[in-house]
């Protein structure tokens, strides 16, 4: 079988050449929006990370049963409590004070939510507890990334979809051309009494060939890019964050190059099974 | 080993065969003849489980071929051979690889292949020319070549569907003496043909048709003497 779907990509000629080109082109803008997604989705990650509030309590509220309550709220991931004496006795080993200064510091409550969409709820109803004095957060950036991740995973769907319909349709109408180019010996296989799966294999296997070979010359530019925009965003995202990017690996490159090949695969695959089951009577 | 029991045949309401009932046993050779669109090659795709009856039975080695799953279609197919007017060889290969061509793709071992296709070609008197193209082959030659691939996987029924359509009348006669040949071997032959004059040397079974319908079937009939 092998052997006849080498003979096949053979008397393909030109053919194949356009097929792998136009099937490498969409994987790459494939991978390209699947590797921007990963960044930023590193990014977010990185930026949800950071988005945790303080609360600043009264000297009236027992800080510890506070934080009891606080903790037993839905999302919320990890608290931390800051006891005002100690944070002021903290503050004393750095700085020269004078004794008789009063503790300015209230007491203070940092919490991580489980998601960062759970922020803004989280902190309207701490916000109407008693002996809240304030609270501090970054609304603006919360709003801005998730509008953003949101934006960006509905058009990446959107782009992955279509492409995907393209690959299948280009590769349906490339085996059709070489079923309709093998329709004589097609015919002479079937009535002869050959299996069906011994027809319709060589053509499947065709496109997988097509699925590894698009994949893997999409993968060398991807990899120019993804180091390129890697280093531009440690650059800029990365310098306003406290703790900025992490570096991001070559297994990453890896990942996406296995996920370029299976989708190839899956989607040149279906337009082999979709043209055969269409053009091939067997 | 054959049998059609009251088929008919619709394409989009254009009756191809009305009623048709016949039997041909075990070892017999059988032509079936009638002018264009008289239903002959609608039965022999019939045989070969190209298409199905609108309505009736078609029997093939007691199995009934209408009823027979697409599963099991190869395998009925690898129990009959079918030789075509057009020949229908593969340009690119040799003599010997057209016939050993179905017999790779059904996975059999290369010495038995071997074995098979000489003994096919030898059947055909094509031994000499195993390894010619099908370019460099007379038509008559060509055609021989596609028995020996009918015939390779030892069938025991050969179905030929106008043989000598595009063959002269000497090498259509060669044709037939050859098919003739293979019948008394053992294997049942039914022929679809328009070749009055070899039908009438044959002196065979004769199953004359005519608008989808039988007009004559006689033991030992003429072409012309249906007509």
């Amino acid at each position: 079988m092998i052997y006849e779907t080498a003979q096949d990509i053979w008397r393909g000629g030109w053919s194949n050449c356009v097929v792998i080109s136009i099937l490498t082109s969409v994987l790459l803008i494939f991978g390209f929006v699947l590797q921007v997604s990963f960044g930023l989705n590193v990014i977010s990650q990185k930026l949800t990370d950071q988005m945790e509030f303080s609360i600043y309590l009264s000297g009236d509220v027992d800080i510890k049963n506070f934080a009891l309550k606080i903790g037993k709220m839905p999302y919320v991931n990890r608290i931390e409590v800051i006891d005002k004496d100690i944070a002021w006795h903290e503050f004393k080993k750095n700085f020269t004070i004078d004794e008789d200064f009063q503790n300015p510091l209230p007491d203070t409550i940092h919490v991580r939510v489980s998601r960062s969409d759970y922020l803004k709820s989280t902190i309207t109803a701490v916000r109407k507890m008693q002996g809240v004095i304030d609270i501090n957060y970054a609304p603006g950036v919360l709003g801005f990334i998730n509008k953003f991740r949101n934006f960006l995973q509905l058009i990446g769907a959107g782009i992955a979809i279509l492409l995907a319909f393209v690959t299948v349709v280009i590769t349906a109408n490339t085996i059709h051309l070489v079923i309709h180019s093998r329709q004589n010996e097609i015919e002479v296989l079937r009535l002869m009494g050959v299996d069906d799966w011994y027809i319709r294999g060589p053509l499947i296997l065709q496109g997988i060939f097509y699925a590894v070979l698009a994949s893997t010359i999409a993968i060398v530019p991807l990899f120019t890019l993804h180091t390129f925009f890697w280093e531009t965003a440690q650059n800029s995202i990365g310098s306003v964050l406290p703790t900025g990017l992490p570096q991001y690996s070559a297994s990453n490159i890896l990942r996406i190059y296995y996920i370029l090949l299976v989708a190839g695969i899956i989607v040149s695959g279906s337009g082999c099974i979709w043209s055969t089951r269409k053009y091939l009577k067997i | 080993m054959i049998q059609l029991i009251n088929v008919t045949k619709i394409y989009n309401e254009l009756k191809a065969l009305d009623d048709v009932s016949f039997e041909i046993t075990q070892g017999e050779i059988a032509f079936l003849v009638g002018p264009s669109g008289a239903g002959k090659s609608t039965i022999m795709r019939l045989l070969y489980r190209e298409e199905k009856p609108t309505s009736g039975q078609v029997f093939v080695s007691n199995v009934d071929v209408s009823r027979l799953p697409n599963s099991q279609t190869p395998l009925l197919r690898r129990r009959m051979g079918i030789v075509f007017q057009d020949f229908k060889l593969l340009p690119n290969k040799t003599s010997y690889e057209n016939v050993a061509y179905p017999l790779y793709a059904i996975g059999m071992d290369r010495n038995e292949i071997k074995k098979r296709v000489h003994g096919a070609l030898k059947v055909v008197s094509l031994t000499n020319k195993a390894n010619d193209f099908p370019k460099s082959l007379s038509g008559g030659e060509r055609q021989r070549v596609g028995i020996a691939r009918a015939i390779v996987q030892g069938p025991s029924l050969l179905i030929a569907d106008e043989p000598t359509g595009n063959l002269d009348p000497v090498t259509s006669m060669e044709i037939f003496q050859l098919l003739e040949r293979i019948n008394q071997r053992g294997t049942t032959v039914i022929v679809a043909t328009h070749n009055q004059q070899m039908v009438d040397q044959m002196r065979k079974r004769v199953i004359n048709l005519i608008n989808g319908r039988i007009i004559s079937d006689v033991k030992t009939g003429t072409y012309t003497a249906q007509i």
